[in-house]
């Protein structure tokens, strides 16, 4: 009796109404090419592909492999932390504290290197110190269930302000260690490329195996996309969003370390302002605040569309005054691109034949 | 199979059985003395009208509720289940009406979700063999196996509702618990859909299927099970019932009194000659409304029926102008209107009362007086400045007339209970001075005493030559109050049912209209008059 069989239910060849004939695909490159416009940050990508070019057309030392090197060694800056970020918004949330994060973990690294403790050890406490906010947002969203946005800001002004009072607002300094220079990226080690560069590279490589050969990516996703479908299926959403918190908080920390190395003081108003790009290279890597949608290489992408305007109105010798409008400008219309060419796939999808 | 199982699986020959079950929620008891026998390898229909208590029912099994008292067994065995995955450890899957699918997460992530297939180090998901087990179910339900790598979100309502019947049965269940899957799909996906059913059936799988379209019963179903405020009413072979026959042991209640305080009296009957305020054709909403029609005379009350997702909202939304509409031409006092928000249709005299009191309807922050007042400031402001003083008075006139018990006009309209804010927002209404009002759901959840004075005031209102219209899911009140229903299924029109005046305090008339607007409403046949 099926009823009491440890075989699954359904057996194969059962002969069940067929409910759709779609021929054998006959057109790979349209396929690949929709199913690459629906990605996160497909549109974004489109987009740096054309702007990179006609930039340069006006700014040629732009392609210069000097300049091209730098741009990568200050983009891991914005997209070590863009990646932690992807994680939260993927998971359903928003982490603000990310700039505060980045300046206290600085701090702890550099006040523990004055007082002479090995750059390891201060290294790892600056790292603790960011997973530690990142557990207390995570339980004070889960636990005490005050909501993401509000949460993170008040961790925000909490954790800046206790750097302000701790330091009574006088700088970190003389705490560089000869090898902090190489772990800031003061030098080079493969070409022109710097340490944070190889270390980014790591962490994208980790975290897209993470996401998507381990449970817990489609755990993030499930818990951001219906919170409600994954507790119905058995899994905790508070532990997954906590876990996205603490991920958050280290990846913001591991920033905040290297960038004590490469500013070679720590003021602390270090970070501040990391969180609004980290959240705007995240949105224009795809990933949707409304969660469940996001990617690394999206996470990737925009980040360094962010370095890329940032360092051409630098080459352009574009009053700075006008920064911000333009990236404000280029944010919109980026996401704008992205879902542009996330609805063109899905009608394309839509619209085969069924 | 274990030999005690064995046993008491001889002694008690159903898969599942709800025996005495009780379940109570302050105040309220949502299932009194619940019984549901399934047998192994049947398709189960549960029956009832909103608020029978079907849903706590399906929560019951699925351990999301815990019963007060009663016995739930599994298989012969008395069970407590903890929870959804208790639940499904004994072979009960739930299928519930809102989609419970991550839209964007793959099939194949959603089928596995939670209970991802490991490597054998057991960090890594085992993709190929989720894939290749997904893809074998997914086949046998004639499926294409590119459709398993996109994000759900981008199949169709009919894929996603077999894809969550996957989920279901790709961890052996033995019962398929299915809350209205058929809702929101079109007559041929339906007609799939079905057949898939009772090809799980054949199987050896049981289905309890919950719907509302009673035409769906009929070669699909073998017993159905009625209830009615949360008690049990019978269980039948399908093979020796009618649909004729379920509807009646659905909505064969009494006919209380409260109904004959809303009708209309004998000696002020609706003016033949009265002119015609309200007219609609024609309206469509993509996807919502088709081809919708309905007229309104001066003095009137037009009820809207029909089951919870028909349309009778969003047929009021339309009008009003809350939601844009695709077609269709609205006439409002003799002039044609195409109001673009609830504003517009202010201007044109028609002022909805809507149903989610705290969401939609009240301002908390706000007293009693700005409530009233919000609709139409300007006729207490001079110069833009709201004069408070005005303002008071005006609220206190309605606070009396409208026996709306607070303290004062100034008390937060929070701390009022649910039938005094609804009087508030009845008081809102009229404060525009609307010749239109429409009320929807002007009842749920206040008390009996205050229910009466809902009914006074709508009675109040028409008596002066203005006009109502009532959505209700309480078809005595539904009835009651109004001359003409418009019962609404699936986004149309289904049919319109005149009530005669005096119906209201005759049962048998009552009992019969309200067959007959349960017949339109599910789809049923309509019933000839004897």
């Amino acid at each position: 009796m099926i009823l009491y069989s440890s075989k699954p239910v359904l057996r194969k060849g059962t002969d069940m109404t067929v409910i759709s004939h779609t021929p054998p695909s006959t057109n790979g490159i349209a396929e690949t090419l929709q199913s690459f416009a629906g990605r996160p940050g497909a549109g974004i990508f489109l987009f740096l592909v054309v702007f990179l070019p006609v930039i340069s057309f006006f700014a040629p030392q732009m392609l210069q492999e000097a300049n091209l090197a730098g741009i990568l060694n200050q983009m891991v800056f914005i997209f070590i932390p863009t990646l932690g970020m992807t994680i939260v918004i993927i998971s359903g949330g928003i982490d603000l504290s990310v700039g505060s994060v980045i300046g206290l973990s600085g701090g702890v690294a550099a006040s523990l290197l004055g007082i002479g403790l090995p750059l390891p050890l201060a290294l790892l406490a600056g790292i603790a110190a960011g997973s530690a906010i990142g557990f207390l947002n995570g339980i004070v969203i889960t636990r005490l269930k005050v909501p993401d946005f509000v949460a993170t800001l008040a961790m925000m002004g909490v954790v800046r302000g206790a750097l302000y009072v701790w330091t009574s607002g006088i700088p970190f300094r003389n705490y560089m260690d000869p090898a902090y220079y190489l772990i800031g990226g003061l030098r080079m080690v493969a070409g022109k490329l710097t340490l944070p560069v190889f270390v980014a590279l790591a962490l994208l490589l980790i975290l897209t195996f993470v996401l998507k050969r381990t449970y817990i990516g489609a755990h993030f996703r499930a818990t951001g996309s219906n919170a409600e479908a994954a507790r119905l299926s058995g899994i905790r959403p508070d532990r997954v969003k906590l876990t996205a918190y603490i991920a958050s908080g280290t990846l913001a920390a591991i920033t905040g370390v290297m960038l004590a190395g490469r500013l070679t003081t720590v003021h602390p108003a270090m970070g501040a302002g990391y969180e609004l790009e980290t959240i705007a290279a995240a949105v224009m890597g795809g990933a949707a605040l409304s969660g469940g949608r996001g990617s690394f290489w999206g996470a990737l992408v925009g980040a360094l569309t962010l370095t890329v305007i940032q360092n051409a109105i630098n080459i352009l010798n574009i009053e700075s005054t006008w920064e911000n409008i333009i990236i404000g400008g280029i944010i919109l219309f980026a996401v704008l691109i992205d879902r542009a060419a996330m609805a063109l796939s899905r009608t394309a999808l839509r619209s085969r034949p069924h | 199979m274990k030999p005690a199982q064995a046993r008491a699986a001889e002694v008690r020959p159903h898969l599942v059985e709800v025996r005495n079950v009780v379940k109570r929620f302050p105040g309220v008891i949502a299932l009194g003395d619940a019984v549901l026998e399934i047998r192994p390898g049947e398709v189960h229909a549960l029956l009832g009208e909103n608020g029978a208590g079907k849903s706590t029912l399906i929560k019951l099994l699925n351990g999301i509720y815990q019963p007060d008292g009663g016995t739930i067994f599994v298989n012969g065995v008395d069970q407590t289940i903890g929870g959804p995955r208790e639940a499904q450890a004994l072979g009960i899957s739930t299928i519930y009406q809102e989609h419970t699918l991550a839209a964007d997460l793959s099939p194949i992530e959603n089928i596995f979700l939670g209970r991802e297939l490991k490597s054998a180090s057991g960090l890594i998901v085992d993709r190929a063999a989720m894939k290749k087990r997904a893809e074998t179910l997914w086949s046998q339900f004639g499926g294409d196996r590119r459709d398993l790598g996109r994000p759900v979100a981008e199949l169709g309502g009919l894929k996603q509702r077999l894809i969550e019947i996957v989920k279901a049965l790709a961890f052996e269940a033995s019962l398929v618990i299915m809350d209205e899957p058929t809702a929101q799909l079109p007559d041929g996906e339906r007609a799939l859909l079905l057949a898939h059913i009772r090809a799980m059936r054949d199987q050896g799988v049981s289905v309890l299927l919950v719907t509302h379209r009673l035409d769906e019963l009929a070669g699909t179903v073998d017993r159905v099970t009625v209830f009615r405020d949360g008690r049990w009413v019978g269980t039948m072979p399908m093979s020796e019932t009618s649909v004729d026959d379920i509807i009646h042991k659905m909505v064969g209640r009494d006919v209380g009194s409260m109904v004959a305080a809303a009708a209309r009296d004998a000696d002020q009957p609706l003016d033949d000659g009265a002119p015609e305020v309200l007219r609609a054709t024609g309206l469509v909403r993509r996807g919502v409304l088709h081809d919708v029609s309905l007229t309104l005379r001066a003095g009137e009350v037009l009820g809207i029926g029909g089951l919870a997702g028909s349309g009778r909202t969003e047929v009021a939304r339309a009008l009003i102008g809350a939601d844009p509409i695709d077609a269709g031409t609205i006439w409002a006092n003799g002039r044609q209107v195409s109001p673009s928000s609830p504003a517009d249709a202010v201007k044109a005299g028609i002022f909805m009362v809507p149903e989610e009191r705290k969401t939609q309807g009240i301002v908390a922050g706000l007293d009693v007086s700005r409530n009233i007042t919000i609709s139409a400031p300007n006729k207490v402001a001079q110069s833009s400045f709201i004069q408070r003083r005005r303002e008071r008075q005006v609220a206190a006139g309605y606070v009396k007339e409208l026996r709306i018990k607070t303290r004062s006009p100034a008390e937060f309209i929070e701390n009022l209970s649910g039938g005094n804010q609804q009087k508030v927002l009845f008081a809102r209404a009229l404060f525009s001075d609307p010749n239109i009002i429409i009320v929807d759901e002007p009842t749920q959840g206040i008390d009996v005493g205050a229910k009466t004075e809902v009914y006074r005031l709508i009675r109040d209102f028409v008596a002066r030559g203005r006009s109502v219209i009532v959505i209700s899911s309480e078809l005595p009140e539904l009835l009651g109050l109004s001359d003409r229903v418009m019962i609404m299924r699936e986004g149309r029109k289904a049919g319109e049912i005149a009530v005669p005046i005096g119906a209201a305090s005759d049962q048998a008339a009552m009992a019969l209209l309200q067959r007959q607007v349960m017949a339109l409403a599910t789809g049923g046949k309509i019933e000839q008059q004897h």
